[in-house]
């Protein structure tokens, strides 16, 4: 029999992905057992993360200020904007260390179907930036999915607009892969996006 | 133990739990169902084919057990039956406009052979249209096979009192009638050109207008977002 205070807590767990009630469970025994310290800790910490942490203003991705540190870095080439799906694409491409630009964060992809269109996206925010006439390239890094396609195309058309050129990642073969195993799309675009040797 | 094995096309997918996704799928026998994919959201090799698979335009084999109820079913297999069509563009869009109105207006498990058909004609011609007018003529033809799928029986010959349609006069739907004489309506010429599969030009509009009609005691007063976002695109332009 649990306590009403053990049940919420368990209950609250499960917000999390991944974690369903035994997983929920083994935690709050864990934490109210033998981690009771570094539970306040992490309490405190959810605490201020969740009324500190909002959305830049300039590029959509987490902040604590009105700008998020890359958008307020004095490093970073303001003229390249690379358009991603989420704040864990920017992770991604900031450890893979290979590029100096700034970003803008969609928060998802278009789909119609679920309801998500432009302004979801906050697309017209990427149209403002654009219409500053700052930005030379529009480098577009979203998933290779038929919803990516169609961001991409509207975004495509968005850049034309204002005359700002547009990129793609290349898409094909992941390095270290076997060309056995991979499905038949990733093979037929590799294919398609050859390059001379 | 009875199993079904249906050819299928993606509609929709959406996240479920951890590692599994919900998809709507289009069915000849089964029409439209609704179903749970487990294993799909991982970094395996497994799950990284699968996500390639379900793809809209990706043409695909499903197989679940048979089941008394209608409701989700849990695919046992899932397959790529042939080389899915790469469509870029308007011809992408349009796609994604179809799989949102097949999902509000197909109930489902209900057979629907034809519009199976017709939405591998639509997937075929969208991979090679070279205009807006061939975008726009093979919707409306796919539209055509699916209002008559839900029942509508608009016989493009008479009016509501069962005169013959008349080529200089404007008609609008109405559900219980029929075609009845409106000066806002659809022109009686154009009426009987789709009747013949005739692709007009200058009747595309009017046919929109025409489907829209038909389509409209499905769709409400809640409009199709893709519609939205292809205004929004024109906007952009």
């Amino acid at each position: 029999m649990q306590t009403p205070l053990l049940a919420e807590l368990i209950d609250a767990l499960r917000v999390l992905p991944g974690v369903g009630q035994k997983t929920a469970q083994r935690m709050a025994f864990h934490l109210l057992q033998h981690d009771r310290q570094d539970g306040l800790v992490l309490a405190e910490t959810l605490q201020r993360a969740l009324r500190g942490i909002r959305h830049c203003t300039r590029c959509r991705n987490f902040a604590e200020e009105t700008l998020c540190p890359i958008c307020a870095s004095s490093k970073r080439d303001a003229s390249q904007i690379c358009v991603v799906e989420t704040p864990a694409d920017v992770d991604a491409i900031e450890s893979a260390g290979v590029y100096q630009g700034q970003y803008f964060v969609l928060m998802g992809h278009l789909s119609p179907i679920d309801g998500i269109g432009p302004d979801e996206l906050g697309l017209d925010a990427l149209a403002k930036r654009l219409a500053e006439g700052d930005v030379s390239e529009l480098i577009l890094a979203l998933n290779p999915s038929v919803e990516g396609e169609a961001t991409a195309w509207y975004i495509q058309n968005m850049a034309r607009e204002h005359g700002v050129k547009v990129s793609r990642l290349a898409q094909g073969v992941p390095f270290g892969a076997e060309l056995e195993y991979l499905d038949q799309q990733t093979l037929a675009q590799a294919f398609q996006a050859r390059q001379q040797a | 133990m009875s199993w079904v094995e249906q050819p299928a096309w993606l509609l929709h997918r959406r996240p479920y739990r951890e590692t599994s996704l919900l998809i709507d799928l289009l069915t000849p026998e089964e029409g439209r169902i609704a179903a749970v994919v487990k294993g799909v959201r991982g970094t395996g090799r497994v799950a990284r084919q699968k996500q390639a698979w379900l793809q809209p335009a990706q043409p695909l084999q499903a197989r679940w057990r048979a089941r008394a109820t209608q409701g989700l079913v849990s695919l046992r297999q899932l397959e790529p039956r042939g080389q899915g069509t790469f469509l870029q563009g308007e011809a992408l869009l349009c796609l994604l406009y179809t799989n949102e109105l097949l999902v509000r207006v197909l109930p489902e498990g209900a057979p629907v052979p034809e519009v199976f058909s017709a939405y591998e004609a639509l997937v075929e011609r969208l991979a090679g249209v070279v205009s807006r007018d061939d975008l726009a003529w093979a919707l409306r033809r796919f539209e055509g096979v699916l209002v008559a799928a839900l029942g509508v029986n608009p016989i493009f010959a008479t009016d509501a009192l069962e005169r013959p349609l008349d080529a200089a006069a404007r008609y609008r739907w109405d559900p219980e009638q029929g075609w009845l004489l409106a000066a806002d309506g659809v022109s009686g010429c154009c009426l009987m050109a789709f009747a013949a599969q005739e692709p007009l030009p200058a009747c595309l509009k009017e046919w929109k207008r025409m489907l829209r009609m038909l389509l409209a005691p499905w769709l409400g007063n809640r409009p199709l977002r893709a519609q939205q976002l292809w205004q929004a695109t024109k906007t952009e332009k």
